[in-house]
């Protein structure tokens, strides 16, 4: 640790003090106005280069002398030109799509060779051309389910939108919204994410080497920007599809200054519930809604305000029996301010919710249960343009969580249970240096400190064997119950082999302090959020990986090996036969156990040209131990899948039509089945041996689409996009169960799977005007 | 209430219209050496023991349980203890006037391993009340348009200086309602010491039905091992992962042992108005 901290002064102490000035400023798109994240600012012919950051700057610093400059991003015109700096200078770049005709189908990626020349590894970019060209299940384009097509990525299973990163569970991904923590990302119980593809910018997906200024999840980040809205004139886009329809309206409030943009999505599975027989189906609700707002206001160069939201919800309900109404709302509030045309600053304002509302009406009485977590957070994120050979960023951040673990409210007197909430603050502080060392070696090395602090009020509890109540301490408001602070070292290294190759590591070291109890292994919007507390340690992990990056053709294409190593601690699981609803004494139940993650991601991409694509493979390990649960024995997790590959290609034939596929294969889900049986109490019971001891069959599964630009004109364009999924209607497993093989002998039992899924075409219309 | 079942349900219904099923080839089940399993019930109520002594069988076709013969069993309470002898192969069973509030120790001996388990006989907690009344949604079961369905009101009251275990059968013309879905089992942590009113929801019975109910006083690690049971008893391992129940014996085996008080009632239903029937000890 201590080491780290000295390369961070000697490398400020031996730079040699130089003539130099900075160049900076954003980068938009000319038409819409939209900042360009990750666009590159580079001196050709020299090592001097930046790319933007998350809200579209960038600051260069070269000593006094003429240059070239040249601002490109893929799918935009390349612009250059020539600067003599003798000052500090502020240039604003506006870049134009060569894409204008063809806008919503071609793909753009991120600048030629950084891939080969950042520090970064185990991070994927997807572009929103890329999301919507991908085909995907009843055509609804889903940012995550197109990351789970990414090696080091699994699936959740049939249709899910769940992702597990590098053998990570569903409660390590740390998904932002601009910048707000999503808790649950999925509706209809992991089917479909949260992120309407209409409102969404821009999405990065951290599996490794996480920069400093990240924290509180183990296993990966997902960095989602909405869009700004369009600050020159006003457009709006939608769709009408199979499950679901679309609308945005974008547009300036004041012409480069100001603009906004609101989108919102409605899904209507429960119409055709209106055409049922059963008039009791037609009184049926099953349907979400997502909704979207920002806004942003430039004051002028040096500073600027946004605004943005999400709100969105599930609703479901059977007759007056049974309603459930659950999903997130978060708010950000963000002014970027530049101190100097070297050090950006970024404050930010955040509130996340998720809560969770399930009623029910019966003749004993009325019942409603409500679970959640609120979340309040404060960020200063500095950005430092050094010198030309170093970016420094250091920040503070601080979270006030506010826990609801469950409350049942009865009409009955005598059934009312209210479990305490529970408080907590987590903040982190953290400092972070890119350095380039010369033209070979290319160094990030950041520290993050991060401190968990439980709140009260709250009384608690110590505990016997037997789960009995043996020892209770009363904590006043405001009281610290429990604090754990943890130092979180984050290295990489880029070793430049020559232009087209280059050797990467990386080291990172997690806590996450926050953690997801579920009830199955399917997402449940009766999943809830529990705090660290005394009892129940924070999750650690540490992280080692490997690569090496290699483009051919002059960066056409790009491919990548990586190795990673994961060890995980303090992972939560709970006993069999516990009841985790309504448990005051949950904790006791708990059990923490270890977790070991290993493997091999292949990754050949070809971002250019008319036919684009990747193929993915992983190969990988993920296991866990607990001394209570299979003899101490370690166990496969669900997701453990040893192959997983993907194969995802694109060819955009004329202006007109573009067609896409993507192959999925992987091993069965790890899953534990009976290994005999026997009688207990005149019933037959089974008998488990290994936990997740058997394989579900190998998943694979094709899917294809076609976009078709119906009408295009410079006011009014019309897009066709028409998906087939499951194209050779491979019947894959999504459960298996047992039968008799008939009624003579009720004891013969055979093994049947449900399929969920069987080939399903989905067509939708999107318009823009 | 399994929560988790329902929204289950609820989640994949508009998918389960596009759903099939078929019998799968490729997924075969590895059967585990035949295991031990000792289920042992000691009855204030039927001043009985008995005690079950087997093997598991093949998962997909248990053509015979095997059963293990020649165990030496012994039941130590109070002062006393007193062998159990085998009935039938595999079956063991004694007559005894069992006093409740009382700890049973019971020994078995197969092959020299020795396999103890221990459990506390709790005093029986009387029924005050019984009745029923028809289930409200009974209409709406769309499957069933002419089917009654009926709601069971068990009325008893709670000890309040211990916590409490129970379990509930019910009789329908004495025939013992044994599947899954009647598997009735609970504490009384949320109502301790106080007057309750169980309600078991959704039977369907005719008129002049004869209904007992059996309230059974058991002890804790008999809850355990029920609510670990019904686990295993539930989980198709799908979406879960399943475990064998946490059973009470030394070494641990599959089964238990449990001692038991009970009180009864029957009625007899009649029209949608059932009324209560005389107390029959």
């Amino acid at each position: 640790m201590k080491s780290v901290i000295l390369i961070v002064f000697l490398s400020f102490g031996t730079l040699l003090y130089a003539q130099d000035y900075t160049i900076s400023g954003y980068i938009k798109d000319a038409s819409t106005g939209e900042e360009l994240i990750a666009a590159s600012v580079y001196v050709p012919g020299t090592t001097y280069g930046v790319i933007t950051n998350h809200y579209g700057y960038y600051s260069l610093t070269l000593p006094q002398g003429s240059y070239t400059i040249e601002y490109s991003y893929l799918g935009y015109k390349t612009t250059s030109y020539i600067i003599h700096l003798h000052e500090n200078v502020s240039r604003n770049m506006l870049l134009i799509s060569t894409a204008t005709e063809l806008q919503n189908v071609v793909v753009t990626a991120r600048a030629r060779d950084q891939n080969i020349k950042s520090t970064e590894m185990g991070t994927q970019t997807l572009t929103m051309q890329q999301i919507q060209a991908i085909p995907v299940l009843f055509g609804e384009n889903d940012v995550l389910k197109t990351l789970q097509l990414m090696p080091g990525v699994k699936s959740g299973g049939e249709g899910s939108s769940g992702i597990y990163v590098r053998g990570g569970g569903a409660d390590q991904n740390l998904i932002l919204l601009d910048e707000a923590p999503v808790y649950n990302a999925s509706h209809m119980l992991g089917f479909f994410s949260v992120f309407n593809g209409d409102a969404i910018k821009d999405v990065k997906l951290y599996k490794g080497s996480m920069p400093a200024e990240y924290g509180g999840r183990l296993s990966s980040v997902v960095d989602i920007k909405m869009k700004e809205g369009n600050s020159k004139e006003f457009h709006t886009t939608g769709g009408i599809g199979t499950i679901s329809s679309r609308v945005t309206v974008e547009g300036p409030i004041i012409k480069d200054t100001s603009s906004f943009m609101i989108s919102g999505r409605r899904t209507y599975a429960d119409m055709m519930l209106l055409f049922a027989r059963d008039k009791n189906l037609r009184k049926t609700q099953l349907f979400f809604y997502d909704l979207n707002l920002k806004t942003n206001y430039i004051f002028n160069n040096e500073n600027r305000l946004f605004i943005s939201g999400y709100f969105g919800r599930d609703v479901f309900s059977f007759q007056d029996m049974i309603g459930t109404d659950w999903g997130n709302a978060t708010a950000t509030v963000r002014w970027i301010h530049l101190i100097s045309p070297k050090l950006f600053l970024n404050s930010t304002f955040i509130f996340s919710n998720f809560s969770n509302k399930i009623s029910m009406n019966s003749d004993v009485g009325d019942f409603d249960l409500t679970s959640g977590i609120t979340d309040f957070q404060l960020k200063e994120d500095f950005q430092f343009y050094f010198n030309t050979k170093n970016t420094i960023k250091f920040g503070i951040d601080a979270i006030y969580h506010t826990f609801s673990p469950g409350d049942l409210k009865t009409n009955l007197d005598n059934l009312s249970i209210t479990l305490n909430k529970k408080y907590a603050a987590e903040s982190g502080l953290y400092i972070s240096n890119e350095q380039t060392v010369n033209d070979y070696i290319k160094l990030k090395y950041g520290l993050r400190f991060s401190n968990f602090t439980v709140l009260g009020p709250n009384t608690t509890y110590t505990y016997n064997e037997n789960h009995e109540r043996i020892d209770s301490v009363v904590y006043a408001t405001k009281s610290i119950i429990k604090n754990y602070p943890a130092l979180e070292p984050r290295f990489s290294a880029t070793f430049v082999v020559n232009t087209t190759s280059s050797i990467k590591a990386s080291f990172t070291k997690n806590n996450q302090y926050v953690h997801l109890i579920q009830s199955s292994t399917s997402s449940l919007p009766t999943d809830f959020w529990i705090p660290s507390t005394e009892l129940t340690p924070p999750q650690k992990s540490m992280q080692y990986s490997l690569g090496y990056f290699r483009n051919f053709k002059e960066n056409a294409y790009e491919s990548s090996v990586e190795i990673y190593f994961k060890s995980l601690e303090n992972q939560i699981d709970y006993e069999s036969g516990t009841n985790i609803f309504l448990e005051p004494d949950l904790e006791s139940y708990l059990l923490f156990g270890k977790g070991r993650s290993y493997g091999a991601e292949f990754l050949l991409q070809k971002t250019q040209g008319s036919f684009t694509g990747w193929i993915g493979y992983t190969l990988a390990r993920t296991e866990k131990k607990y001394t209570e649960l299979n003899n101490n024995k370690w166990f496969p997790t669900r997701y453990d899948r040893k192959h997983d590959v993907s194969i995802v290609a694109m060819y955009q034939f004329n202006t007109i039509l573009q067609i896409s596929a993507s192959w999925v294969y992987s091993t069965g889900d790890a899953v534990t089945m009976p290994s005999g049986k026997y009688i207990i109490d005149g019933k037959e019971i089974s008998y488990f041996t290994n936990r997740n001891g058997y394989r579900m069959p190998d998943y694979h599964r094709l899917d294809l689409g076609v976009t078709l630009i119906g009408k295009k004109t410079e006011k009014y364009e019309s897009i066709w996009n028409f998906s087939i999924y499951n194209t050779y209607n491979r019947k894959n497993a999504f459960m298996i169960y047992f039968e008799s093989v008939n009624d003579e002998n009720p004891d013969v039992l055979q093994a049947v799977k449900v399929t969920l899924f069987p080939i399903l075409p989905a067509v939708t219309w999107n318009f823009k005007f | 209430m399994k929560m988790r079942h329902i929204l289950l349900l609820v989640g994949l219904f508009p998918f389960l219209l596009v759903s099939c099923e078929e019998v799968i080839k490729d997924f075969s089940i590895q059967n585990a050496d035949p295991q031990l399993v000792i289920e042992a019930q000691c009855s204030a109520q039927n001043d009985s023991i008995y005690v079950y002594i087997s093997k598991t069988a093949d998962y997909m076709n248990p053509v015979e349980y095997p059963i293990v013969t020649n165990a030496h069993i012994q039941l130590f309470f109070a002062d006393t203890n007193i062998l159990i002898p085998e009935i039938y192969p595999g079956t063991y069973a004694a007559h005894f006037n069992f006093p409740t509030n009382t700890a049973y120790a019971l020994h078995v001996n197969i092959n020299n391993d020795m396999y103890i388990a221990e459990s506390f006989m709790h005093e029986p907690v009387p029924i005050t009340n019984v009745s029923t009344s028809v289930f409200p949604y009974s209409a709406y079961i769309a499957s069933y348009p002419d089917e009654l369905f009926y709601d069971i009101h068990v009325f008893f009251q709670d000890p309040a200086e211990t916590a409490n275990f129970y379990r509930i059968k019910i009789w329908k013309n004495d025939t013992l309602l044994n599947n899954a879905s009647h598997f009735i089992f609970f504490n009384d942590k949320l109502f301790n010491g106080k007057d309750y009113e169980l309600l078991l929801q959704a039977y369907t019975f005719e008129e002049e039905d004869t209904i007992k109910i059996e309230l059974m006083s058991i002890d804790k690690s008999a809850y355990e091992y029920y609510n670990t049971l019904e686990e295993a008893m539930t989980s198709t391992g799908n979406f879960s992962m399943p475990d064998n129940p946490k059973s009470n014996f030394t070494p641990s085996v599959l089964g238990y042992f449990m001692t038991y008080s009970s009180s009864t009632q029957t009625l007899v239903i009649k029209n949608e108005e059932s009324t209560l029937q005389e107390y029959i000890p």
